[in-house]
């Protein structure tokens, strides 16, 4: 049992890495908290939906639904966010309009919609050593894998990488220094919208989404940003792991009712010990 | 008659709320969504209490008080590492704890199920009309304000706790310790917090973990940005604008399927247009600077 578990939280660890990964990078680059990707998650899941019963092609789908994500981010950037940063507002008031937000893109995809989980059942499973394993998930673990690779390779190789890791460690001397930030926006929404469309097209495909459970995948891929410490993409990826872990191992002692309010209390505890996250130094939180 | 007792309970218990959450972000500097946690820790608790001690006492509404600033106690050991989003996650895991809590501890919350007959257990038989209601929290929220107005907006110590938000190392150099400050006021706040939750309960005379969600933590923010950071009748405003809004979108020709959708849409949009053209709120926190030298 406690090997399907460790099994259960790895693959979930993928997921909410995929999550975590675009939130550090809009994070980076905008200082917002944009918490309305729950809005998103879900608006791509119906998109995907729906491209799958037009081309019934999971990959051609999952292709579609990126420029769809790329629109509505670019959206709520220049309708909320912009609109507040040029009233100087605080990162708090960017944080409640993106609750704002939220609020307002889930209740018109429900209208929209109405109350049916977005499910396209694919895929079977396969048990090795006792364990139950769905192919989709062994898939999307390699994916994972291959979009770390590549990310790493991009953060570490390319002007982008560089330029966002000195973004996220110092906004205004990086924008003093020249640096025309809106650019890096754009490319941080691009590649957000990639990763995002890739796990919304799995968790689709997986488990389901209906209007009210992007905060389900995204809340834990906040958590990811600070558990982990936020200051480098790596930090924010092994925050998501630990979420993941965690969140599984707690069933080996504990009923699953209680799983979500002991899995964050072993954080807070852990967070109490190391206060700038798992994997970073202390410095950032301060600047932050 | 009855409708417009039961806004004006809302209203009332709203303004306790939004005035504790408003404690915390306007007057701490702290946003934290716990708010609604607290707040059911003590609608909780004052209905467990009231199994032992009867209806009719004191003493349920008394536990109200004391469980949430006993918690928040050990709580703000935790959340004063922090600042920023570090502190809104905290917060944010403080509330799943709690909302899971509410959701699982059958034995003292009935989960989902929720708890029904609150008034008559919390006020007893003889007490459990809307009139009743209206008139506790009216005593209660009239004097959560008069304190509050006394002792954090208007006197010394508030002037002292805004000069710990603008600058605390400045605050420090000047012989103020933030530490104890500051957790007097989290403690404060949570208490505002807890009665609050007890008073919610009986007004709506049913509880259970959705009435404490995040969503609820959500809105007594969206009350203190309505109102205004850090102004006292900026509390209450943004009560009753948090009350009344929905209320009047109640109005509105709406198909009845998609009423509660629609509702919760526009009320989204409101508050975003709302942060774009009015950031600092209805009623702006006054220049403490200027109440301090008037004062001097």
């Amino acid at each position: 049992m406690l090997l399907q578990l460790l099994v259960n939280g790895l693959i979930l660890g993928s997921y909410y890495s995929l999550v975590s990964v675009p939130l550090f990078l809009l994070f980076a680059t905008t200082r917002v908290l944009l918490i309305s990707l729950a809005g998103v998650v879900v608006i791509l899941a119906y998109t995907f939906q729906i491209l799958v019963q037009l081309t019934h092609t999971y990959w051609l789908a999952t292709l579609g639904t990126i420029p769809v994500c790329i629109v509505v981010l670019l959206g709520i950037l220049y309708a909320v966010h912009y609109p507040l940063e040029r009233r100087k507002a605080d990162p708090d008031t960017h944080l409640i309009a993106a609750f704002a937000t939220l609020i307002i893109l889930e209740h018109l995809v429900y209208l929209a919609i109405g109350p049916d989980t977005v499910l396209v059942p694919a895929g079977s499973a396969i048990s090795v050593g006792g364990m139950t394993i769905k192919i989709l998930n062994v898939i999307l673990v390699a994916v994972f894998a291959g979009a770390w690779f590549g990310l790493e390779f991009l953060m570490r190789r390319t002007w982008f990488g560089r330029t966002l890791n000195a973004v996220a460690s110092d906004l205004e001397l990086t924008q003093l220094l020249g640096v025309q930030t809106r650019r890096l926006v754009l490319l941080s929404i691009v590649l957000s919208s990639i990763l995002l469309s890739v796990v919304v097209s799995f968790v689709v495909l997986d488990t389901g989404v209906d209007a009210y459970s992007g905060l389900t995948l995204v809340l834990p891929g906040l958590m990811s940003l600070v558990v982990g410490g936020g200051s480098r993409m790596g930090s924010v990826i092994i925050g998501s792991f630990c979420i993941g872990l965690l969140s599984q191992l707690v069933l080996y002692f504990a009923p699953t009712a209680w799983q979500t309010g002991l899995t964050y209390a072993v954080l807070l505890i852990v967070m109490l010990s190391k206060p700038g996250g798992l994997a970073t130094n202390i410095a950032w939180k301060h600047e932050v | 008659m009855s409708y417009l007792i039961s806004v004006l309970t809302a209203a009332e218990v709203y303004t306790l709320l939004v005035l504790s959450a408003n404690l915390q972000w306007g007057t701490l500097g702290m946003v934290t969504l716990s708010t609604a946690g607290f707040a059911g820790i003590g609608a909780y608790g004052a209905i467990y209490a009231a199994r032992f001690f009867g209806p009719s006492s004191l003493l349920p509404f008394c536990i109200s008080m004391i469980l949430p600033a006993v918690i928040s106690l050990l709580v703000f050991r935790l959340v004063i590492k922090f600042k920023g989003i570090y502190l809104i996650a905290v917060s944010l895991a403080i509330q799943y704890c709690l909302e899971n809590a509410f959701a699982s501890w059958m034995g003292v919350t009935r989960g989902a199920l929720g708890i029904t007959g609150v008034r008559a257990s919390l006020l007893g038989q003889a007490y459990s009309g809307d009139l009743a209601v209206l008139a506790i929290a009216s005593v209660v929220v009239i004097s959560a304000l008069v304190l509050s107005n006394t002792v954090f907006y208007r006197g010394h110590y508030g002037l002292v706790l805004r000069s710990i938000r603008e600058d605390e190392i400045a605050a420090r150099s000047l012989g103020i310790t933030p530490r104890t400050l500051q957790s007097i006021t989290f403690v404060a706040s949570s208490v505002m917090a807890g009665l609050g939750g007890a008073l919610l309960a009986a007004h709506l005379d049913f509880v259970n973990p959705s009435v404490f969600s995040l969503g609820e933590s959500l809105a007594l923010l969206a009350g203190v940005i309505v109102g205004g950071r850090g102004s006292m009748v900026g509390s209450i405003l943004g009560a009753v604008v948090l009350v009344v809004l929905p209320e009047m979108l109640r109005f509105l020709p709406l198909p009845t399927a998609t009423f509660a959708d629609l509702r919760q849409a526009l009320f989204g949009l409101m508050l975003v247009l709302f942060l774009i053209t009015r950031p600092k709120g209805l009623v702006p926190e006054t220049n403490f600077l200027r109440q301090f030298y008037a004062r001097s």
